[in-house]
C-alpha cells in the first residue's frame, strides 16, 4: 500500500487538523491544547481508529506518520478526522 | 496551614504579606473599628504648577522610589496605553522593586512583562491578570506572590490601608487646567472613572495623564482637581474602540445567546421579576447579552425595572433610554454607547468601588440586587466558582465584582457552556475558588440547571418556565459523558497567588503548575 501525504479537519475550535504521511517508520505525534488533561485519551483514539482501518481494509503495519493539532475535538470528531486521513492518504474514496 | 471555610489549605503567612487569615464564610468576618487611610497633606498649592512636560518629570515631582506602590485604573481596558508608557518612564528613572497595584491589567500589558522579569515590579495586587503576566506569575517568575482582590475588596483595601498607594497614575480622557477629571468629556472618553475615585482619594500623590488639557473648566467633574497634584499630557493615552472586546464583547456566538435567552428566562419567572427590580450582569458574552433577552419580558410585562449596576453595556443604555429602566449606576462603562450615556443622560450615574462594592462601608449598591448574571471559568459540585484561572491552572482572567455580586445579590445565577474546547465546565473542584458555593443559586448551561440545595425555594419556578433541574453531580456526568474525564492537572507546592476574598481573609492560594 502506498501513501502519500494528506490532511483532514482545521485548527477551529472543538476541531483538529489530522496529517497521515508516509514514514520511514510508524510514529504519532500528538500536539493538543488540552494535552495535560486528554493526551492519553488522543492517543487511544487514534490507535483505535488505526485499528479499525487497517482491519476495514486488510492492511498491516503501515508504514506512516501520523500528527494531530487538536483544538479540543471530542472523540467522535477525532475518529472521523483520523479515518478520513487515512483514507485520503492511501487513495481510498 | 489551615483548611479553610471551602476546604482549601491557607498558609499562617507569606513572604511579602505577612500573616493570613484563612477565609471563614462570605458573612463571617466584621471589621476591626479603625481609621481610614486617606493620603497625606503635602504643601500649601498656591502658585504650584500642576502641569508638567513629561511622565519623567511628573515621576520625579512625587519622588518615586524603590519599593513604592503605583497603581492604575482598567477603564480603558484593551485599549489601555497609559501604564506600558509610565512604566517605561518609571524604568528609564532606574526605580526598582515597584508594587504594581492597578485595578486590573488587561492584554497590551503584555508589554510590561519584561519589567516583571527584570525587578521593575516585584509585587502585583490586582483583579486579573492575562496573557503573558498570567503565565509569569503562574510559572512562579514573580517575586512575591500575586494577590487577587475583588473590585469590592479593592475598595477596602485602599480605604483601610492594606494597599498604600504612593502615586497614582490616573489616564485623564477629560482633563481641565486645573486637574479636574472624567472619562467622558473627550474625543477618546473611557465613561466611568470608577475604580480611580478610591486611589485618588487615597494616594499620597495623585498624576492625571490626558491627551488633551482643556483652557476651560470641566462641568461634569468625576475627580475634582483638589486631589489631582500633577497633569501630564501625552500623544495617546487609551482607545475607546477597543473596551468593548474580549470579555466585554457584545456577543452573536449562538451559545452564549442560547445561554443569555435561558438566563432571562429563568429571571422572568422567578419572585423578583417585578417593578422596580434591580440586576447585574457581569462580564462574558452571555452575562451580558442577558439583558437584551430579559428587555423582552419586561415589555410583555410592562415591568420597569429600579437600577442596573456595574459594568454598563449598551444593551443596559437601550432599557434606560426606552424608559424600562430609571436609572444605571455605572463603575465601568463596558462600551462606547455607555460612556456617551453616561455624559448625557443623568439618570445614568457615575459611582465608584466602594460605592459599589465595598463590604466593610455603609452600605454598597451590591447588597441592594435583587438577581445577578455572572460567568464562570469553572463550578464544582459544591457551587464554588473559578473566573481566575483556566483548566490547565495558568491565571487568565479576573475576579472582578464576582463574589461582591454573589453575595450581595438576592439571586446569583451563574452562566457558562458546558463545555469549551473539550474541557468540562463542571468539576468535582475548581482549579481556584473565588466565589464561595454558599452565594451561588443557580448553575444554568446548555445542557442543563442546577440549583444549590441550600435554596429549594428555587426548583419549582425553573420548572414552570419549562426548564429542567439536574443535580449538579448528575449535570457533571452528562457533560463528561460527551467530553470524557480530563486527567487532573498537577501542581507543586509553591504558592505563586493568593485569592483573597472581598473581606480580606483568603479563600484560596494558586500553585505553580508542573511542567
Amino acid at each position: 500500500m502506498d501513501f502519500i501525504r494528506c490532511e483532514t479537519g482545521s485548527l477551529e475550535s472543538s476541531d483538529c487538523l489530522v496529517t497521515v504521511e508516509p514514514s520511514n517508520n510508524f510514529s504519532i505525534d500528538i500536539k493538543s491544547t488540552v494535552d495535560r488533561q486528554f493526551y492519553n485519551s488522543i492517543l487511544t483514539d487514534i490507535k483505535k481508529t488505526l485499528e479499525k482501518w487497517c482491519k476495514d481494509n486488510n492492511i498491516n503495519n503501515p508504514l506512516i506518520k501520523i500528527t494531530i493539532d487538536d483544538r479540543g475535538a471530542l472523540t467522535f470528531a477525532i475518529k472521523a478526522r483520523v479515518y478520513t486521513a487515512l483514507n485520503r492518504s492511501a487513495n481510498i474514496v | 496551614m489551615i483548611k479553610n471555610a471551602v476546604g482549601r489549605y491557607i498558609p499562617a503567612s507569606i513572604k511579602g504579606y505577612g500573616n493570613l487569615t484563612p477565609f471563614a464564610g462570605s458573612d463571617a468576618i466584621y471589621p476591626e473599628i479603625k481609621p481610614k487611610a486617606s493620603g497625606i497633606i503635602k504643601r500649601k498649592s498656591k502658585d504650584q504648577n500642576k502641569i508638567l512636560p513629561t511622565l519623567v518629570d511628573a515621576i520625579k515631582a512625587t519622588g518615586l522610589k524603590d519599593g513604592m506602590t503605583i497603581s492604575f485604573h482598567h477603564h480603558f481596558r484593551n485599549g489601555d496605553m497609559v501604564v506600558n508608557q509610565v512604566m517605561d518612564a518609571i524604568a528609564s528613572c532606574g526605580i526598582k522593586n515597584l508594587t504594581l497595584a492597578p485595578s486590573s491589567l488587561t492584554e497590551p500589558h503584555d508589554y510590561i512583562a519584561p519589567y516583571v522579569e527584570n525587578r521593575v515590579v516585584t509585587k502585583i495586587i490586582t483583579s486579573g491578570l492575562r496573557k503573558k503576566l498570567g503565565d509569569l506569575a503562574s510559572n512562579g517568575k514573580i517575586e512575591y506572590p500575586v494577590l487577587f482582590h475583588s473590585h469590592g475588596g479593592r475598595a477596602r483595601r485602599i480605604e483601610e490601608g492594606s494597599t498604600q498607594i504612593d502615586v497614582a497614575f490616573i489616564a485623564a480622557p477629560g482633563c481641565d487646567f486645573l486637574g479636574n477629571i472624567n472619562g467622558t468629556d473627550s474625543l477618546t472618553p473611557c465613561g466611568s472613572l470608577g475604580y480611580a475615585h478610591v486611589d485618588a482619594r487615597n494616594a499620597k500623590y495623585v498624576v492625571a495623564v490626558t491627551n488633551e488639557i482643556k483652557g476651560t473648566p470641566l462641568k461634569r467633574i468625576s475627580i475634582p482637581h483638589y486631589l489631582v497634584d500633577y497633569i501630564v499630557k501625552i500623544d495617546n493615552i487609551g482607545d475607546p474602540k477597543k473596551i468593548g472586546t474580549g470579555a466585554t464583547r457584545l456577543t452573536t456566538n449562538p451559545m452564549d445567546l442560547v445561554l443569555a435567552k435561558i438566563s432571562a428566562d429563568i429571571i422572568a419567572a422567578s419572585p423578583y421579576f417585578k417593578s422596580n427590580f434591580s440586576f447585574q450582569t457581569g462580564s462574558g458574552g452571555a452575562a451580558l447579552a442577558t439583558t437584551r433577552f430579559l428587555k423582552e419580558h419586561m415589555i410583555k410585562r410592562g415591568i420597569i425595572a429600579g437600577f442596573a449596576t456595574g459594568g454598563i453595556t449598551s444593551y443596559m443604555v437601550d432599557l434606560l433610554n426606552d424608559k424600562l429602566l430609571d436609572c444605571l449606576y455605572d463603575v465601568q462603562s463596558f462600551d462606547l454607547n455607555s460612556s456617551l450615556s453616561l455624559r448625557d443622560n443623568r439618570n445614568h450615574i457615575e459611582m465608584d468601588s466602594s460605592f459599589y462594592a465595598n463590604p466593610l462601608n455603609a452600605g454598597p449598591i451590591v447588597n441592594y440586587l435583587d438577581v445577578v448574571i455572572l460567568s464562570a471559568l469553572e463550578i464544582d459540585t459544591k457551587f464554588n466558582v473559578n473566573v481566575v484561572t483556566g483548566s490547565n491552572g495558568i491565571i487568565r482572567e479576573a475576579s472582578g465584582g464576582h463574589c461582591d455580586t454573589a453575595y450581595g445579590a438576592k439571586l446569583s445565577i451563574v452562566i457558562a457552556p458546558s463545555f469549551r474546547s473539550r474541557l468540562p465546565i463542571i468539576v468535582d473542584d475548581v482549579t481556584t475558588v473565588v466565589t464561595p458555593g454558599e452565594d451561588v443559586d443557580i448553575v444554568v448551561t446548555e445542557r442543563g440547571i442546577a440549583v444549590n440545595p441550600a435554596r429549594k425555594d428555587i426548583e419549582s419556578w425553573i420548572k414552570n418556565a419549562g426548564y429542567p433541574v439536574y443535580d449538579i453531580n448528575d449535570l457533571k456526568k452528562r457533560i463528561e459523558n460527551i467530553t470524557g474525564k480530563p486527567e487532573p492537572i498537577k501542581f507543586s507546592d509553591e504558592i505563586v497567588a493568593l485569592i483573597e476574598y472581598r473581606d480580606g481573609t483568603i479563600i484560596d492560594t494558586i500553585r505553580k503548575v508542573e511542567q
